[in-house]
């Protein structure tokens, strides 16, 4: 077994139609084991490569190495190795959730007893009974989604690859969906690369994380890290209950770090020794009449996302 | 941990064909709420035509009306299996729906032939139906040859090929349904199938030279004895028909988007 799941050198895709540079000279490395999350706006080219680590584009330049096998060369090998969840979900109309996990799972070489119970397992641990026998095409877009993850988990691939795994889904079943990878990755060893835009959730899973925009990753580590790299000030945030947020915009002018974040709520970045100072002031009977919530926030991996180009939706300056 | 390849090189082709098996009930499964309305649809122009032979050719003589009957036939195990293949594979390949089969253990030739083979069983359903119909009440003879099945097998998959194509090359699912539609149209008038090959003009003569079913017509009609014509004929309706499945396959190969 070589080193590393996947060993990415120098890699670059250019879409020759419109000549965009879609990756451009990515090199990283997955190990056996881990959970890497890729971090980076819309158009960032996480997809063209997640694309290329599972056979389905040819890269223009560079070398991607699987367990060794060399995946422009072979892309065939990628299947025995990885499942993959793209954005897209497969077109699934007449076909049922029961169906379909236990047809991918006999496609990726179980026996239809082992198909059987790991189908019934994913069932019950996805909460899929109420519709297993549905037509697919009759499912809500997350009922859809959570039939497509177990699709993905069927057959116990030693690689992971989920883009967006838990767009559409409710924050009960993004739980979940979370703790079933956690697990997987702790009980059997699965390696996991997981493209998100949930900065928050996924700092909650990943081990390692890459940021990647116009092509290049801008930083591969572990949070921990990274964090290290990003602002180590303390974020104080706060919300003005309605009616009162010019009140409160005035008293918190004391603070020189103080930001506008919008109408109601403020962020105010804060030195460690700082903190209890600050809660204690607006926790003071004067302020918590114009509060309604108030969070104090160190360091995140969305600070990491923001520090190294992500674009942040907000109207701070 | 290293899973290595599922299946063992010297056990390749009997999981191709397993994959084929499976692959080919996903399709159905995934098609059965519309395999009435298929049924249905794929059913009407040759029951048309054969209501038209009904109402209208009471006078004609009955190699007459089995020459037609044949040629309507043809069309319906040929050009059902070509719309619907070349349907679904225009509308797969416009929502990357192969990219979920692509990162699955399995061959590109298990996965189009399952395609296929799906659009071929929808042929033949309403092609038996048509024939069933046709003893009861129409009351027109069709001399039964063992022949006869591996010519409609034939005929079919070098259609649903020529479908394949025309999903695979069209830049969408609209244009993959003219591009059928057009075609389908193009055999069922401009071609002898339901015409005397000497009957129709010289272009259409040579143009029909290029067209399966005039192949799969000739050859029926040979079997049936409607057509007196040299037997080593046969020979060369197979051999081009095989041909057209071949080329088919080997030009779908080429063009089909997959791994890498």
């Amino acid at each position: 077994m070589s080193q590393e799941a996947y060993l990415v050198e120098n890699l670059v895709k250019i879409y020759p139609k419109n000549n965009v540079r879609a990756n451009d000279g990515i090199s990283l490395d997955i190990r056996w084991g881990e959970i890497l999350g890729l971090l980076g706006p819309n158009g960032a080219g996480k997809t063209t490569l997640v694309k290329q680590l599972v056979g389905l584009l040819k890269p223009t330049e560079g070398r991607i190495r699987l367990d060794g096998h060399d995946v422009v060369q072979d892309p065939d090998i990628v299947p025995h190795y990885v499942a993959y969840q793209g954005q897209k979900m497969p077109l699934l109309v007449d076909i049922t959730p029961r169906e379909a996990i236990y047809y991918t799972g006999r496609l990726r070489g179980l026996s239809p007893r082992a198909a059987r119970t790991q189908t019934d397992e994913f069932i019950e641990r996805l909460g899929l009974h109420d519709f297993a026998r549905r037509p697919m095409a009759k499912l809500s877009g997350g009922q859809q989604r959570l039939a497509h993850i177990a699709m993905t988990l069927v057959g116990n691939r030693p690689i992971l690859i989920l883009d967006e795994p838990t767009s559409g889904l409710d924050p009960e079943h993004r739980r979940l969906v979370w703790d079933l990878l956690l697990e997987s990755q702790k009980q059997k060893g699965t390696t996991i690369l997981l493209i998100t835009h949930n900065v928050l959730e996924a700092e909650q899973v990943v081990e390692r994380v890459g940021i990647v925009d116009h092509g290049r990753l801008l930083a591969l580590d572990y949070v921990g890290v990274l964090k290290q790299q990003v602002d180590q000030r303390i974020r104080l945030e706060i919300t003005a209950k309605p009616g009162h947020e010019e009140a409160l915009a005035s008293a918190l002018r004391s603070f020189e770090s103080v930001r506008r974040i919008n109408e109601l709520r403020f962020r105010i970045y804060l030195q460690k020794s700082d903190v209890s100072h600050a809660v204690g002031h607006i926790l003071s009977d004067a302020l918590m009449g114009w509060i309604n919530d108030y969070r104090v926030v160190p360091p995140t991996l969305e600070d990491v996302y923001f520090h190294f180009g992500g674009k942040e939706v907000s109207v701070e300056s | 941990m290293n899973p290595e390849r599922s299946h063992p090189p010297g056990s390749r082709f009997r999981s191709s064909l397993r994959d084929f098996f499976l692959l080919t009930w996903w399709q159905l499964l995934n098609a059965r709420a519309t395999a009435l309305l298929g049924l249905l649809l794929f059913s009407v122009f040759p029951l048309g035509l054969l209501m038209f032979l009904f109402f209208l050719g009471r006078d004609m003589s009955e190699r007459t009306r089995q020459y037609i009957l044949i040629g309507n036939l043809v069309y319906a195990f040929a050009m059902n299996g070509m719309l619907a293949v070349g349907q679904e594979v225009g509308w797969q390949k416009e929502n990357a729906g192969f990219d979920f089969f692509a990162t699955l253990p399995i061959s590109k030739h298990a996965l189009l032939l399952s395609f296929m083979t799906r659009a071929v069983l929808a042929t033949f359903i309403p092609g038996i139906l048509i024939m069933v119909l046709v003893r009861l009440f129409f009351h027109i003879s069709l001399p039964f040859s063992p022949l006869l099945l591996p010519l409609l097998l034939l005929t079919a998959y070098s259609m649903v090929g020529a479908g394949a194509l025309i999903g695979l090359y069209a830049p969408d699912t609209r244009a993959a349904v003219y591009a059928t539609e057009f075609m389908a149209l193009l055999i069922a008038y401009f071609s002898p199938l339901m015409v005397p090959k000497e009957h129709l003009p010289a272009p259409l003569q040579w143009t029909s030279m290029v067209l399966p079913t005039t192949y799969a017509a000739e050859a029926w009609r040979l079997l049936s004895r409607v057509e007196i014509g040299d037997p080593s004929r046969l020979v060369l309706d197979f051999g081009v028909l095989g041909g057209f499945v071949l080329l088919s396959f080997a030009l779908i190969e080429y063009k089909f988007d997959w791994r890498g």
